[in-house]
């Protein structure tokens, strides 16, 4: 059962052995970085650049070539820990990286995807994954052309068909079937298939969006048999990836082999990954340092955790934090008084001191933001953001001028939050007890506390929130218009829905950017949600990984066609 | 005079050679009939545990569908009704009850809400992690609270009770989490350069990985387990001790040996015996902590994410399991009492 993952090798730890190979790993990281300077050249195809959303790519394969100092080296199986099972064996149906890392992203290939090399996950970042190039004839229409001969794991032959079937599937589910992420690909108003490598996408508006969506390894293509015999990809996992399922044992470990028959010449390196469930944080980083795992990621692996790995691996070990997605916003409920008046919301972004908050809750891996990522395409500037009050320093004073000037004298808050944001809650606790806010933590599960919070029974709360990318129409959708799936403040604004929509449909990325912009502004003065900052992911990858790059999001990136093992 | 409880104090096979005794007819049948008695009592027990948790189930507060759908991150209320929907929650609950109950009969546990993967399978491949991890525990536990808690009573107020009752109260007073902590991921690494392999072998796939990963939480376990059990023997190997019939065995000179292990011990065995099936109860029915801290794909870990979910068919389906476990090995310890003591057995 586990003979082959060579762990065997790792599980005694030799001190002396940890030292030479921490020694050797550093003269290593220095050729990789040394190599990853220069390995942007593509394996295959030319990149068509038409229309705006192609602004690069189109290039078959966006795996990255050898270091030259350094040559590939075949075998070896990469360890990994989850938390816990995947929630299910459809990604398609499934909402977190646990799903997505074992069984979609290197299980199944997109239609494009974000460039391995590019950590960013920008619009231009993206590339060519079974299509070979897209481009966009008109404004409402996006044709892909598919890499003909791409095998799926069962023999079948990949065609226009099995990515209509499975757009389609995620647009519209079968009965008893869940589809979260249906809404991204709203825009598409019906799919057609010219020929066997032409898939042509026609758009009910423009939707510039589309592709950043599709390029996360949340939109894998399954086979159109499959979904017919099974209603999902779920059970067979039938994909055309560079790796297939070889056993999975729950709450104990997922197993995945090489796919000898991968449409990429030569990949993947690897021959096979494992990842093992184990929940307790502390013996995770113990089985970390260890050398149990090559990558690890946890969203509490603080500062201090990882100058531990790195020092008790005897430098087998590299750690860094990468900047995301993932935020940290106070709810404030406009459908209960006083929070609908934006007077208190303000109030309340006044009294948050988010250099403190980065402080005490992330150990310093987080980064003062709005509502898109900071740093990343879109956002606004770091002196714009500033602007806004609260967003530079907390002003005591004039938050309390604010409540009075609303008729507030003193104020009772229930916060239901998840146990797990507990930190954060008791900080936004502790600062509005500076305003005279007094607040009642209510800590619960998420199928708890979270049914609260949609239903409108909270005052406020200290929440978190992931996205796939870094995109403007997932983010509004998310938080800000008046339909959006977690406007649980209930703030709506007619003016941030016309400007989400206006910005939607640009296709022109500089003028879209300016329109995003404007709306980001927008909706920060309503204070529809106080950002007290963005999470930075903390990562740490063995020495011995090599062309492995990690990503602002958890869910690209992940497919490690092209990541091989040194030493 | 006094005389000793036991007319011929035979060895244990004694009761079961009754059992088999013609002139024993009459008694046989009423053990017969105590037997049958009992086994029939599983039946109002198990409906009466498969309400209650029915119930319970019903009134915590969340929502299945918010967790199956990763939280929700992402997904719309309309979204959410519709799962709720789908997955028969919005049924009226005696619907939901005599759906479950139907499923029960047919020894089919149902699928679970979460992940729509098959309940039974689960626990098949679950429950014998947590038989071997208990049953390693309660094994071990035996060997060690057997011998100290008798040497700790027979050297009542000497050294050797005093190192045994401290070595016990060690094992009551500490609380296990930590311990298992301090050991697995601080004292091995740091001083013994070992950590357990990743994973779970099974033993019968990879003996000796098996016994890699299981036997520091076995020890852990165990220890923590005889400690409770130590200070019951010794209590009751006490109280035995003052027995006029033990007195006798003295008086009557006979050895050492024979008063303390085939007089004192085995009357004291009777209500170590029923900690030691109770205890069994607990860790078969998860040692949830034991699971988490040495990442074993247990019964344990299984329930706590599965009451976080809210995933009601699987924490139902477990509680059903340990409910039938607890009657069985309930059932087992009465009747291995006529065994042990054939007191009993006439009574």
């Amino acid at each position: 059962m586990h003979e082959e993952d060579g762990y065997q090798t790792r599980r005694a730890i030799s001190r002396r052995r940890a030292l030479r190979g921490g020694a050797l790993g550093v003269a290593g990281l220095a050729a990789f970085a040394l190599a990853c300077g220069n390995d942007d050249k593509k394996e295959q195809g030319a990149a068509t650049t038409t229309g705006a959303a192609t602004a690069t790519g189109g290039q078959a394969g966006a795996a990255t070539a050898a270091p030259s100092a350094e040559q590939p080296k075949y075998g070896g199986i990469l360890n990994q820990r989850l938390p816990n099972d995947p929630d299910r064996m459809d990604a398609h149906q499934s909402t977190t990286y646990v799903t997505v890392w074992p069984f979609a992203a290197p299980i199944f290939n997109q239609l494009v995807q974000f460039d391995p090399d590019k950590p960013g996950d920008k619009f231009e970042d993206i590339t060519a994954d079974l299509a070979t190039k897209w481009e966009q004839p008109d404004g409402q229409t996006v044709r892909f052309t598919l890499k003909p001969g791409v095998k799926f794991h069962d023999g079948g032959i990949l065609t226009s068909e099995d990515v209509k079937a499975q757009l389609e599937w995620i647009i519209t589910p079968p009965q008893g079937k869940v589809s979260p992420r249906r809404q991204a690909l709203a825009a598409i108003d019906k799919i057609e298939t010219p020929d066997a490598t032409t898939v042509l996408i026609k758009l009910k508006r423009p939707n510039p969006s589309l592709l950043m969506n599709l390029a996360s390894h949340y939109f894998g293509i399954g086979s159109a048999k499959d979904l017919k015999e099974n209603g999902e990809i779920g059970p067979k996992l039938i994909g055309t990836g560079p790796f297939k399922l070889k056993a999975y044992e729950r709450g104990n470990f997922i197993e995945l082999a090489k796919n000898p028959e991968y449409h990429m010449q030569g990949r993947p390196y690897l021959d096979g990954m494992k990842f093992f469930m184990v929940r307790d944080y502390t013996s995770a980083l113990t089985n970390l340092i260890g050398g149990q795992y090559h990558l690890f990621y946890e969203s509490v692996f603080t500062p201090s955790d990882q100058e531990r790995v790195k020092k008790e691996s005897g430098g087998k070990f590299e750690a860094e934090a990468v900047p995301s997605t993932l935020r940290s916003p106070v709810f404030m409920n406009a459908r209960r008084k006083p929070y609908d008046d934006v007077r208190v919301r303000q109030a309340i972004s006044l009294a948050i001191d988010r250099d403190a908050a980065i402080k005490v809750v992330k150990e310093g891996f987080g980064r003062r933001g709005g509502y898109m990522q900071p740093g990343g395409a879109w956002a606004i500037s770091e002196a714009d953001l500033k602007k806004f009050d609260g967003y530079d320093k907390p002003d005591l004073t004039k938050a309390k001028q604010l409540l009075q000037a609303a008729g507030v004298t003193s104020l009772k808050a229930a916060m239901p939050t998840r146990t797990d944001f507990k930190p954060f809650a008791e900080l936004i606790k502790d600062q509005l007890a500076k305003i005279g806010i007094d607040v009642t933590i209510d800590l619960s599960d998420t199928a708890t506390a979270q049914p609260k919070l949609q239903n409108g029974d909270f005052d406020v709360s200290a929440w978190l929130i992931g996205l796939n990318v870094d995109d403007p129409d997932a983010t509004f959708a998310e938080v800000s218009t008046s339909n959006a799936v977690r406007n649980w403040s209930a703030v709506k604004d007619p003016k941030i829905d016309e400007l989400y929509d206006k910005q939607s449909v640009i296709t022109d990325t500089a003028e879209r950017k300016k329109a995003v912009q404007e709306l980001e502004k927008l909706a920060l003065e309503r204070f529809q949600i106080v950002t007290a900052f963005f999470d930075d992911l903390p990562f740490a990858r063995a020495k011995t990984v090599r062309n492995f790059k990690f990503h602002s999001s958890l869910y690209t990136s992940r497919r490690m066609e092209s990541v091989w093992l040194a030493g | 005079m006094l005389s000793s409880p036991h007319p011929r104090a035979g060895p244990f096979p004694r009761g079961l050679a009754a059992l088999s005794n013609g002139k024993d007819k009459e008694r046989l049948t009423a053990v017969q009939r105590y037997v049958i008695g009992r086994v029939l009592l599983i039946v109002p027990t198990i409906i009466g545990v498969s309400l209650i948790v029915f119930v319970i189930m019903r009134m915590l507060p969340g929502d299945v569908a918010v967790a199956a759908l990763g939280g929700g991150q992402g997904v719309s209320q309309e979204q959410i009704a519709r799962y709720r929907e789908q997955l028969g929650l919005d049924d009226p609950l005696p619907v939901q009850y005599a759906e479950w109950a139907g499923g029960l009969l047919r020894l089919d546990f149902g699928r679970s809400l979460l992940t729509g993967q098959s309940i039974n399978e689960d626990i098949t491949n679950r429950l014998p992690v947590t038989a071997e991890l208990a049953l390693g525990a309660i094994l071990l536990s035996l060997v060690i609270a057997l011998p100290t808690g008798i040497l700790s009573a027979v050297y009542q107020d000497r050294p050797a009770d005093y190192l045994i009752r401290l070595f016990s109260i060690a094992g009551l007073a500490l609380p296990v989490f930590w311990i298992q902590t301090l050991v697995r991921n601080l004292l091995l690494p740091k001083y013994f350069d070992w950590i357990p392999p990743p994973g779970y072998a099974r033993p019968w796939e990879d003996f000796l990985t098996n016994l890699e990963q299981m036997w520091l939480p076995v020890l852990i376990l165990g220890y923590f387990q005889s400690a409770v059990i130590s200070r019951l023997a010794r209590s009751t190997m006490l109280d035995v001790l003052r027995e006029d019939y033990i007195r006798t065995a003295w008086a009557k000179g006979l050895r050492g040996r024979a008063v303390i292990i085939r007089h004192a011990a085995r009357n004291a065995l009777l209500p170590v015996l029923t900690l030691a099936a109770v205890q069994l109860g607990v860790l078969l029915g998860g040692a949830a902590i034991t699971e988490s801290v040495f990442a074993l794909p247990g019964i344990g870990r299984f329930v706590v994410d599965a009451i976080n979910n809210r995933d009601y068919p699987v924490v139902q389906a477990i509680v059903m399991l340990v409910a039938a476990i607890y009657v069985l090995l309930n059932l087992a310890v009465d009747l291995l009492y006529g065994v042990i003591d054939p007191r009993v057995r006439l009574a």
